[in-house]
Formats: C-alpha cells, structure tokens, sequence
C-alpha cells in the first residue's frame, strides 16, 4: 500500500503546517496586545512538531515510515518588551509590556509553513496521476 | 526480454484449423487437451487475481501488483477464448469435409 | 505444445515491475520527507534497490544504512548524507520536490511502457483471429 499510505503521510503534513501557520497568524495580530482576559500582555506561541507513525500503514520493520503531527502549542518564555511609557492605561510602574511577538518574523513564519504547505499539495498532485495511471494500464 | 517469449508462447499455442486431427492426436496435443490447459490457466489466474486483489484491501501489496495480476488474468482469457474459437471453427470444418 | 502462458507467480515483466515496487515505495520515503520538512531532529531518507547500492555509496558516502528492509529484502531503507540545520533537519525542500517529481515521471514511464506492451499482447491475440 505504499502509494497509499503516502496520501495520508501528506495530509499530515497539509494539517501540521495549517496549524503553524494559524498560529504565526495569532501571533502576529496579536503583536500589540498588550492586555489580555488572564492579565498581562499576549504572550507568544509557538507550535511543536514531531514526527508520528501511522496506524494501517505497512509498518515495515523498523524503517517505519514517518509523518507529523503537531505535538502541541507552547508558550514562548522568552521576556516581554518593557517600553517608558508612564501615561498608558496599562501601564505598571511607568512601563508597558508589550508581547514578545516580532511582527516581521511571524510573517516569514507564515510564508514558510505557506511554502510547506503548499509542497505537500503537490505531492499529493503527482500521486493522485501516479495512481489514476495505474488503474487505466493496458486500456 | 520477456515478451519475445511469450509472443512465441502465443503463437505456439493457437492451433491452426488446417492441422489434421489424425497428427494432434498421436502427438497427445488434441485439442480438447488445449482446451483444457488454457481453462486451467484462466482458472489459476483469475484465482490469483483475487487473491492479489484481497491482499490489496488488507494493505500487504500495491497497486500496480493488483492492476497487473488482472492484467495478466484477462489477457488468458483472451488467449482461451482465441483457442476456442480456433477449435470450434477447425471442427467445423472437418464436420464438413465428412461427407 | 506448452500453453502456459502464465505461470501464476511470475510476473509478466519481471524486471520492470520489481523496479516499480521500488519507485513506490521510493515515493512514500520522499513523501515522508517533504512532509517532515520542519521537523526538528528529521534526517532525509531514501530507499536504494538491491543493484543500487554500489552507485549510492558514491551519492551518500556516508550515508548511515538503516539495515532494515521496508517489508521487502530487495530494499533497504537508509539516511542520505546531507548537512543537518540548526534544528538537526537535513531537508532539503528543493531535493525532495524534484526527487519527488523524477520518482513519479519513472513511475508514470514504466507504467506507459507495461501498457503499451499490454496493449501489444492483445492485439497479438485478437489478430490471429483473422486467418
């Protein structure tokens, strides 16, 4: 089943690379957050990915195939931007945080998962004619 | 290559209408024995192509394994069908000679 | 007279057909590594052909072999030699989609090819119906 499986190898990767993408997207319109329901600036995110097995696919030994999978959305720790700013309504002794969120950088993000994205649709491309090629053999 | 072989198999296989009966039945290749081989054959095959076709759907083999196993079970279908027709229009012949 | 024309467990072209086993099985490494194009710690894989494996040890001279067949002892599934990132991925996005697009285009050739022979084969058998 190997042309098989390898539709549902990229369709994890379509799935993983949408979710990194959703979540630059936040990121980024949230760059300037700077109050949010739980208190304090928006803080970033980031995604987490890794690689999975598949269930149904010809597990063959142990050079078993691989997809991905978003393991999970994490906090970014890294610290926020204080600004001077002593007359802003959220500001806490003088100084506003701002998310540590770079714009800048959230887009290129957006553009590589876009790029990622969009490769796995071309592979799933040539193995659709790949296999609709197999089924007309000798006709 | 491959096909050269089984073109010759081909050829070799589809009796002409002009041979005598008398000659293939001393050689032991009458026709109802050639007959029999090719339904023989389609038999095998098209079980083959079942088979390849169940292990498709439990995911052990691919694709193009399936679309050659019913392949190669339809072409010996034909080659029966081809020796059949043969043997029918070769006995309808000699029916008309035995006057 | 033989007319066995087909021994049910031989394949019809051999030679071709393994070497199709082969390019499907190729595509589903490729696919895995475009997919794992960012994952952290994803080492570019391909899969060699049992006569392949003189020339690849030119292409990936130190390519670590992962001695374990896919499933198929023909085959065998093994790391290319490429420089990992700063995230210890090695994939290339470039490689893989034209690795991706060569695979198929030699898939898609040997499957035209077996057609037209396919093709051949009947009306061999059809002809001899005239005559």
């Amino acid at each position: 089943m190997s042309l098989f499986s390898a539709m549902n190898i990229s369709a994890g990767g379509l799935t993983a690379e949408r979710r990194r993408f959703e979540v630059a997207y936040v990121n980024m319109i949230n760059s300037s957050t700077t109050r949010t329901p739980e208190g304090g600036p928006y803080r970033r995110k980031d995604v987490v990915f890794q690689t999975t097995t598949f269930d149904g696919v010809m597990q063959e030994a142990d050079g078993r195939l691989q997809g991905v999978e978003v393991a999970g959305v994490v906090d970014d720790m890294s610290p926020f931007e204080r600004v001077y700013d002593p007359g802003h309504p959220d500001a806490v002794d003088d100084y506003v945080s701002y998310p540590n969120v770079k714009a800048s950088e959230e887009m290129m993000n957006m553009m590589a998962a876009s790029r990622s994205y969009e490769a796995n649709i071309a592979a799933i491309g040539i193995l659709k004619t790949m296999i609709n090629r197999t089924l007309d053999i000798g006709k | 290559m491959n096909n050269f072989s089984i073109y010759n198999n081909i050829q070799k296989s589809i009796p002409q209408p002009s041979a005598s009966p008398t000659a293939e039945k001393a050689s032991g290749d009458s026709f109802g024995n050639v007959l029999k081989d090719a339904i023989n054959q389609v038999n095998s095959l098209e079980t083959n192509s079942q088979t390849e076709m169940n292990k498709f759907l439990s995911e052990e083999t691919d694709i193009h394994a399936v679309m050659m196993a019913l392949e190669k079970a339809d072409i010996s279908f034909q080659v029966m069908m081809q020796v059949r027709n043969k043997i029918v229009s070769a006995y309808q012949e000699i029916m008309k000679t035995q006057v | 007279m033989d007319t066995r024309l087909f021994p049910v467990n031989t394949r019809l072209f051999p030679a071709i057909e393994d070497r199709m086993d082969w390019t499907a099985k190729r595509h589903q490494v490729l696919t895995a590594n475009v997919t794992n194009i960012d994952t952290p710690g994803y080492h570019t894989k391909d899969v060699s052909f049992a006569d392949q494996l003189q020339f690849l040890q030119l292409r990936a001279s130190n390519g670590k072999h992962i001695t374990s067949p896919l499933g198929d002892s023909r085959m065998s599934l093994y790391e290319v030699q490429t420089d990992p990132d700063i995230k210890d991925n090695s994939v290339s996005l470039d490689r893989e989609m034209t690795e991706l697009a060569k695979n198929g285009l030699m898939y898609l050739t040997m499957i035209q090819f077996v057609s037209q022979k396919i093709k051949t084969l009947r009306s061999a058998i059809n002809e001899g119906n005239r005559g």
